[in-house]
């Protein structure tokens, strides 16, 4: 029995030590595994600490904005500008800076904030305003005249890989004290005394949960937030958690409690616009209150501290009252803790919840970002400006780009509302249209509408749409009539003389018959008439003498690219080219013959502010500037008298229609002295539009025009050294006296400009056959005679 | 060699501030806090902001117009910010800042003078000869002009065209006889000063 018992405490004692044991090697493996687990998570905190924290990405602006006097402060959108920019307009006099005060539209008071990477200081200015026009810019610290002021571009967009956070960095000691203890107060007071988590807290929070039988508090130091911001999900699991507190521990470890604030004030997400996300404390100032964190208010400072606990929730723009109560809570911490004073808690309790107006949608002018975008691609690898935070500064008017996108949009309902077949139907691809206006003496790209929705295709019209440019193209053909000159070697003239019938070009044993719209012929007519009136048959005639080389190498000169072909066709726009490309054309004859190369990116910076890249103005010489100027001058006539005269404007303008084969193409391009603007209207499949530009694209043209001359000063056409501007009369192409029912100005060049007077119209002057210019009554093609001559002009 | 340059660097700001000093003048924005009166305007420069043309009048008559032209005063006072930025060093700023006055007032010839020295300093002939194309047709008073010329002949020489340079610096001297740079120009390039 004994024996029994001894060997069965042998066999227990036996048990014993194997469970030990196995006790024992297991706990060795668990701490060798606990171990590499804690080091593991040691390496992935000091990774994250010592490389990149965040992915910055790109931001896009558009172009500052120059005031002077001259400029409309209403009609050329400055309030909406200084809205966009998060200026608040406020009824006493502005005292931070980002106020301003607009008193009866004859005072603008305000109180600039400092552009992001400028040396300037910000300051107080004074506009003076006579009928909503600035008539002087004063500085309010010294009184002294200002001739020019520059508002900063405004943001249009991120450039980033999956997920948009907005983020502008910040160092800890940029961020006042004040804010600092807000975020204490809101979120862990204790933050400079723990060792990254609070003990104190968690048990507060374990019994409030408890009490209220599921989560209501929890008691995350600033550490752990960050720890599970950078590496953890959001679920609620205890595994989770205690990752989170070792994490914690670890930071708290080995890095600073300045560190990791500093980690903390950028890394904290503060709210949703859209598809970006603000982040970091800098970016939230500025996005709910368009300043910097240094100059908020207490009452600001305590909204901000306390959104960082539900940022949509507490948002001020959606739920106001909540918003204003949260910042209450956190203004009552803070006045327990001692962090303010009574009176100083009073008066932020008094404060209005003030933020600025609520941001625009995030993806302002689609395709002019995609075009920059692009741009961008060729010279920054996609990591570099999805992570890099440049800034990325281009030509775009954000002003003008809303008027554009409205004058496209607007249009395009017009034209399906009053043509029946023009409406959206069921699996037909609805009526398209772009426009994009360039600075001619710049090239810069001011606005770019690619189609009629972004949401429904990204298919940028204005760049990847190559198309029959048709009466576009004539301009071009009188442009190297007049530099090429007859191949007697005497000149081309506005007032020179083309036969308007029926006409053949045999070419490569084909025969090529242009015809007329509406196949009506006007006989001997001017060029200035052909172009007027948009004639075929005499611009090909024209053409024809001129020759087909002179005329590609002159469309080559002008910004057409080599494709086009060495056919007849071409004289009348057969060949093809996107819209941008005409406008280049175009901005060739208003800057004085003077090309330039298109330009959306004009500066790209590193997010301190060094200058990565610079794309300057580029000039060069297409045409001559006399040949330019005229080419303009029988333009405006368009206007005036011919094919655009829906278009007019009230400042000096010049245009030209174009339709295409079947009316596949409607459009049209014109120009002010500043601004060129190309409209083009049609379908994607080269269904007909059955419009000419006249009425499809001229419309969306003129819309457009028409707000973006407002508000600015007109400026007229100046002629160039060698143009010399003379009255004649239309009729005998002679000067122009009293006697004559009409006369208009034309431009010659210098020396060739009639010098006799009209003999058509004054009786002392016998009028012979020939002497007016061989005018034919118009007629049908079959030679049947439609309608009487009318006076011209008409 | 390193002196001549800043020589020339020297030479460019004074120059801008100077031509800045052609436009009527108010205190641009920027950190210039300096306010000058503004100069008289040659008939030529008063012709350019006229514009429109009288019937039968060839360009080059002069036509009376003293009033205040506040689009020119402000590309005036960006060119003067950007003879500030070029003393500074800060080159890319002061083109910036030239190229918005070109925006802000298309017909000021001085903005273009003074791009088209900054191409010239950089070694970009070429973008420079067109910017001096336009300051020619936009300016009429003679020291703008042998100014252009001047420079014209320096884009020229950069680009290897030693004869059509020699001319420009012919131009500059015939306009200015007393202008040492074109003189020296004139000489590098093979011809013979008078």
């Amino acid at each position: 029995m004994a024996r029994h018992k001894q060997v069965r405490s042998a066999r227990g004692g036996q048990f014993l030590a194997a469970i030990l044991i196995g006790l024992g090697i297991a706990g060795a493996f668990g701490a060798v595994g606990a171990w590499r687990f804690y080091r593991q998570l040691e390496t992935q905190v000091a990774n994250k600490f010592s490389g990149r924290r965040w992915d910055l990405p790109s931001r896009i602006y558009s172009a500052p904005f120059a005031l002077f006097p001259g400029v409309h402060a209403e009609r050329s959108g400055l309030l909406e500008r200084l809205s966009r920019l998060g200026y608040v307009r406020v009824d006493g006099a502005p005292r931070q800076p980002g106020d301003y005060r607009f008193a009866e539209g004859r005072l603008l008071e305000l109180a600039l904030r400092k552009n992001p990477g400028s040396r300037d200081d910000a300051r107080q200015v004074q506009l003076q305003l006579e009928e909503g026009r600035i008539v002087r810019m004063v500085a309010e610290d010294d009184g002294e005249e200002i001739s020019v002021l520059e508002l900063p571009g405004e943001p249009l967009a991120g450039i980033y890989d999956r997920v948009w956070e907005s983020r502008q960095l910040v160092s800890v000691a940029e961020v006042p004290s004040l804010l600092v203890q807000a975020i204490l107060a809101a979120e862990d007071r204790r933050f400079f005394e723990h060792a990254g988590v609070d003990w104190r807290a968690v048990l507060r929070a374990l019994w409030v949960n408890m009490r209220a039988g599921g989560v209501q508090q929890g008691g995350s130091t600033l550490t752990q937030q960050l720890m599970k911001n950078f590496f953890l999900s959001t679920e609620r699991t205890v595994q989770r958690k205690v990752v989170e507190l070792l994490m914690a521990f670890i930071a708290e470890r080995r890095y600073s409690k300045l560190e990791i604030l500093e980690s903390y004030l950028n890394e904290i997400y503060l709210g949703q616009v859209g598809a970006k996300g603000i982040f970091g404390i800098r970016e939230g100032a500025d996005f709910y209150f368009g300043k910097d964190p240094g100059n908020l208010t207490l009452g600001q400072t305590a909204l901000l501290a306390g959104l960082i606990q539900a940022p949509n929730r507490y948002s001020p723009y959606h739920a106001p009252e909540r918003a204003l109560k949260r910042r209450n809570v956190v203004l009552n911490r803070m006045r327990r803790f001692g962090m303010i004073t009574e009176a100083d808690h009073r008066a932020a309790k008094a404060e209005a919840v003030g933020v600025r107006p609520a941001a625009e949608p995030p993806r302002v002018a689609p395709y002019y970002v995609d075009y920059v975008q692009e741009e961008l691609a060729a010279t920054h690898p996609a990591a570099v400006l999805t992570q890099d935070g440049l800034q990325i500064h281009t030509a775009l008017d954000a002003e003008l780009q809303r008027a554009a996108e409205q004058a496209v949009q607007g249009g395009l309902a017009e034209l399906e509302q009053s043509y029946e077949w023009l409406r959206p139907r069921p699996n037909l691809p609805s009526l398209e249209a772009c426009l994009v206006a360039i600075h001619p003496h710049t090239g810069e790209i001011k606005a770019m509408v690619g189609g009629r929705s972004y949401g429904q295709s990204q298919f940028n019209r204005v760049v990847q749409a190559r198309r029959q440019v048709g009466s576009l193209f004539k301009p071009v053909v009188y442009a190297a009539a007049l530099i090429h000159g007859h191949p007697d070697g005497s000149l081309w003239l506005p007032t020179s003389r083309v036969d308007d019938t029926p006409f053949e070009w045999a070419f490569d044993a084909r025969v090529w018959k242009p015809a007329n719209y509406a196949d009506e012929y006007f006989g001997i007519v001017t060029i200035r008439e052909a172009l007027e009136r948009s004639l075929n048959a005499a611009t090909a005639r024209a053409a024809h003498e001129v020759g087909l080389a002179p005329i590609v190498s002159t469309a080559h000169e002008l910004g057409f690219d080599d494709g086009l072909p060495a056919v007849p066709a071409i004289v009348l726009g057969a060949g093809e080219a996107t819209p941008l490309q005409v406008a280049r054309v175009y901005a060739a004859f208003a800057n004085d013959g003077l090309r330039p190369t298109p330009l959306a990116t004009r500066r790209v910076e590193t997010a301190s502010g060094q200058i990565l890249e610079r794309r300057g103005i580029q000039l060069a010489r297409a045409i001559p500037s006399d040949v330019a100027f005229m080419v303009t001058h029988m333009l405006r006539g368009v206007l005036e008298r011919g094919t655009g005269r829906a278009g007019q404007l009230e400042v000096p303008a010049a245009g030209k229609t174009g339709t295409t084969d079947a009316y596949r193409d409607a459009w049209f391009a014109g120009y002010t002295p500043d601004l060129v603007t190309v409209v083009w209207v049609g379908f994607d499949q080269g269904r007909a539009l059955k419009l000419p530009g006249s009425k499809a694209a001229l419309p969306i043209w003129a819309h457009f025009m028409r707000m973006a001359t407002a508000g600015r000063p007109g400026t007229p056409f100046r002629a160039p050294p060698g143009v010399t501007l003379t009255y004649i009369d239309p009729e005998s192409g002679e000067l122009a006296t009293d006697q004559c029912p009409t006369a208009i100005e034309e431009a010659f060049p210098t020396g060739a400009s009639p010098t006799s007077s009209c003999r058509i119209h004054s009786p002392s002057i016998p009028v012979t056959d020939g002497q007016n210019g061989g005018r034919e009554q118009p007629q049908k093609s079959d030679g049947s005679r439609r309608r009487r001559w009318l006076p011209w002009p008409f | 060699m390193a002196a001549l340059a800043v020589l020339a660097h020297l030479l460019s700001i004074v120059q801008i501030l100077g031509l800045a000093a052609c436009a009527p003048q108010r205190r641009p924005a920027g950190r210039v806090a300096t306010v000058r009166r503004p100069p008289e305007r040659s008939p030529a420069e008063q012709v350019r902001t006229r514009g429109a043309h009288t019937p039968t009048t060839p360009r080059s008559a002069p036509a009376p117009d003293a009033a205040f032209d506040p689009t020119r005063a402000a590309a005036g006072g960006l060119v003067e910010q950007a003879g500030v930025a070029l003393s500074e060093g800060r080159i890319a700023d002061a083109a910036d800042l030239l190229e918005r006055a070109v925006a802000v007032d298309p017909r000021f010839p001085g903005s273009y003078v003074q791009l088209a020295r900054l191409h010239v300093e950089q070694g970009e002939p070429q973008l420079a000869l067109a910017f001096l194309d336009k300051a020619e047709e936009l300016t009429g008073d003679t020291a703008t002009a042998a100014e252009i010329a001047m420079l014209r002949g320096a884009a020229l020489e950069g680009l290897g065209d030693r004869d059509a340079a020699r001319r420009a610096y012919e131009r500059a001297l015939s306009l200015t006889p007393d202008d040492g740079r074109a003189r020296a120009g004139l000489t590098r390039t093979g011809g013979r000063p008078r």
